[in-house]
């Protein structure tokens, strides 16, 4: 049974549309990402399911509950991390963690969840002197003080240098296996490749599509992009004329073959049997960029 | 949840570089270099009989400790939790934000009890100043005074969309408050439209409602009327416009 239930969810500001119809489901111990450009409605999308915002229309539920009419106990059991938002400048890092425990019914261990984050050396540093990364692990912090079934995220990397990115990756998936259903919103590729069992990708308040990583990216054609520096003159035309190559184009000193199956294996025999060898050679395949603007007829940043 | 909210926010006041030296200071400084002037604390005809440290110093240290309190430093923290999504974030959590607000107010109110003791007892200590002769009214003055500062303070927050703005409005309205409540002028000197203007604004009737209970007298029925209208117009005012987020 899914604990997340979104069902042709709309939501306007005024005249405004910011979620158009938006239906998806989460089963529990996923890491289900919504990912789209900004503006397309994920936040909105996520404040409706978090009680924050009423919906115009379309019915959510959240283990079961109505977000707004059971907010209590949705509050109880959802731990929410939200974007953009901090805490007083001279809140010390334990300060904190201890209140939101104590908002609780059945709080994690403040000193334990300090140490998993990493955050165990502030512990008694003000919000305002910690560090970006330092924040945003204190406010997962406060999502997960609640021993909470689900955790939505909004955001959760934005901001951050790479390093830090990666850590909060390793933290998040260290959370899933501990049982916690996560919904994740993103508008980085990246994290959402590496992170999410399923996405949904969200564009202009409606739904492109939801699959596995794997299985949006498997939509897009399985064209490829073979780059080479030849090592003697190649006959364009000959190469341009073998099965499964579509466009050869010459930039400067390299040749860039669109191709598509089997195309690899042609062009390199066919290199071979001229006696060209194909320096700096590079493939490159549909990834989930490409399918975003497969899907979206854009690029996402 | 209120009990940690409220000890949260005391620590956090507390900790903050000027609010609180400001908050003792100036009423201190107000009762003490005034109680040293010569003269002030000797009972003088002008102040029917009685000391002007008692009869005006002491009760615009009062209201002003208050006001400081009411309409700059409240609406400036409520604003800034706005303003940097403390309070949306608590909407996200089982504690809804109004007990945030409650947690402010009720440091704010002891911090505002606590000056107010230290002030009366200074004066009375150190400078053998008179305590107030209607202490039941003197009191009841203080009460009704704070629930319309307070009331102006969470009107502040409720427009002011950042702490900046809040601190920009509170001194907007602190500062002709102070100038037209009898602070910068006793009301005796005032012209008398503008004596019934000092009665009738929320820190002058709280002002002259104190100078009047610390004579002994009763405080008068339009300075207690405004200051109980003042209340319910600026809390539902605020109650309406308030924004979480």
């Amino acid at each position: 049974m899914p604990v997340i239930e979104v069902e042709r969810l709309h939501k306007r500001y005024g005249t405004k549309v910011a979620v158009d119809d938006v239906s998806f489901s989460v089963e529990r111990g996923e890491i289900f990402g919504i990912l789209g450009p900004n503006g397309a409605g994920k936040t909105t999308t996520v404040e409706c399911l978090e009680g924050l915002r009423v919906a115009d229309g379309g019915t959510l539920s959240m283990l079961g509950l109505d977000p707004r009419a059971d907010r209590h106990e949705v509050r109880q059991r959802v731990g929410i991390q939200l974007q953009e938002s901090q805490l007083p400048d001279r809140l010390r890092v334990r300060e904190a963690v201890d209140l939101y425990a104590s908002f609780y019914r059945k709080p994690a261990d403040p000193q334990k969840l300090l140490d998993t984050l990493g955050l165990a050396e502030k512990r008694d540093t003000a919000y305002k002197k910690v560090s970006g990364g330092q924040k945003q692990r204190l406010s997962i912090a406060l999502a997960l003080v609640g021993s909470p079934e689900i955790a939505v995220l909004d955001e959760l990397t934005t901001g951050l240098d790479p390093q830090a990115r990666r850590d909060t990756w390793d933290l998040i998936e260290a959370v899933r296996d501990q049982g916690v259903t996560i919904l994740l919103v993103t508008h980085f590729m990246a994290e959402a490749e590496r992170l999410c069992d399923r996405i949904a990708v969200i564009d202009s308040g409606r739904v492109a599509a939801i699959d596995s990583p794997a299985g949006l990216v498997g939509r897009v054609d399985d064209e490829q992009r073979i780059r080479f520096r030849p090592s003697a003159p190649v006959d364009v035309a000959r190469l341009e004329a073998l099965p499964d190559v579509l466009k050869v184009e010459r930039r400067g000193e390299q040749l860039v073959v669109t191709g598509r199956g089997n195309a690899l294996h042609t062009v390199t025999s066919f290199l071979a049997r001229n006696q060209v060898i194909a320096g700096e050679l590079r493939v490159d395949q549909a990834n989930l960029d490409d399918a975003f603007v497969a899907l979206t007829g854009r690029k996402l940043d | 949840m209120l009990t940690e909210m409220t000890a949260v926010e005391a620590k956090l006041f507390l900790r903050d570089p000027g609010a609180p030296a400001t908050v003792i200071g100036i009423p201190l400084v107000l009762i003490l270099v005034f109680g040293l002037i010569p003269g002030t604390k000797n009972p003088s005809a002008q102040f029917g009989g009685q000391s002007p440290l008692a009869t005006l110093i002491a009760p615009m240290a009062v209201a002003i400790v208050i006001a400081m309190l009411a309409v700059t430093l409240f609406p400036a923290a409520l604003a800034g939790y706005r303003e940097k999504g403390v309070l949306k974030r608590l909407s996200a959590s089982p504690v809804p934000p109004a007990r945030l607000l409650a947690a402010q107010l009720i440091v704010n109110l002891v911090a505002a009890v606590i000056v107010i003791l230290l002030v009366v007892g200074v004066g009375r200590i150190a400078l053998g100043m008179a305590l107030p002769r209607n202490l039941g009214g003197f009191a009841l003055s203080v009460v009704l005074g704070a629930a319309a500062l307070f009331s102006v303070g969470l009107l502040v927050a409720a427009f002011a969309s950042t702490a900046r703005a809040a601190t920009g409005i509170g001194a907007l309205v602190f500062f002709p408050m102070l100038a037209l409540g009898g602070v910068w002028v006793p009301k005796e000197q005032l012209p008398v439209f503008l004596q019934h203007v000092a009665d009738v604004l929320p820190l002058g009737a709280t002002i002259n409602a104190l100078r009047e209970t610390a004579a002994g007298h009763a405080p008068e029925l339009l300075q207690l009327g405004s200051m109980a209208a003042v209340t319910v117009v600026c809390s539902v005012l605020a109650a309406r416009f308030f924004r979480w987020e």
